[in-house]
């Protein structure tokens, strides 16, 4: 199975920056908000890296939008530091981009877990919606 | 290097044409992972929305819409192309005019 859905090029902005990044259980670990590039022995460059976190998104949105995101980071407990997620991790990209179950672990969303326990958890009915 | 410090970047060429900016980083498969192949520049920063991918039509008037506003849209060699990572800025070392058109947003599908 192709990684790269059997394409044989790939735009990084309109084909992975903002796809849902999931574990191999499906379970969404955060958005592509970046992409590290390096540069080959060749002198040519590849992706060495997926990077997602809130401080990754503030780079490319325009001032207010890092402000509001800013502020609303702050009242979770802080923006969420950027994660990167080596290529080499990747297995499947298409609608939403897969990665290895210890990619995932390691990309895990720390203001995820701080929202879910500061704002979801007090929204009655929260803690029994499959019941 | 990071692909958000060169979205929206201005591009000039040797001739000192008009500005244009970089839209997309274009890559290609290669043994699993992504080489960069060059830069799509245009003179609007408008997204694509992965028209020039598609062989799908539709929505019509999107895709014309898409077409009309990036008839001018192409595909810079990274070979050709000196980047300031700092401001950033890109320097185009070849004529505007020599760049390929994009095949897909050229009306030949």
């Amino acid at each position: 199975m192709s990684t790269w859905n059997g394409k044989d090029t790939v735009d990084l902005l309109t084909d992975v920056i903002d796809r849902e990044i999931v574990g191999p259980d499906g379970i969404p670990v955060g958005r592509v908000d970046d992409i590290e590039l390096r540069r080959r022995p060749d002198g040519t460059w590849e992706v060495a890296a997926l990077l997602t976190g809130t401080v990754a998104l503030e780079r490319r949105l325009p001032g207010w939008g890092a402000k509001l995101i800013s502020f609303f980071a702050r009242r979770t407990g802080g923006p969420d530091e950027v994660r990167s997620i080596p290529i080499e991790a990747v297995t499947k990209a298409d609608t939403s981009v897969s990665i290895t179950r210890e990619a995932a672990e390691a990309a895990a969303s720390p203001a995820e877990d701080r929202i879910q326990r500061k704002l979801i958890s007090r929204i009655p009915g929260a803690g029994d919606a499959s019941e | 290097m990071r692909v958000n410090e060169l979205i929206g970047a201005p591009v000039r060429d040797g001739d000192g044409g008009p500005r244009r900016f970089v839209i997309d980083v274009r890559t290609r498969v290669q043994d699993g992972g992504l080489v960069v192949e060059g830069l799509v520049v245009g003179r609007r920063s408008w997204r694509m929305f992965g028209y020039e991918h598609r062989r799908e039509n539709g929505p019509i008037l999107l895709r014309k819409l898409i077409e009309r506003l990036h008839r001018d849209t192409r595909l810079a060699p990274w070979e050709d192309l000196d980047i300031d990572p700092d401001v950033p800025a890109v320097r185009l070392r070849r004529n505007w005019d020599d760049l390929p058109h994009l095949p897909g947003l050229d009306g030949a599908h």
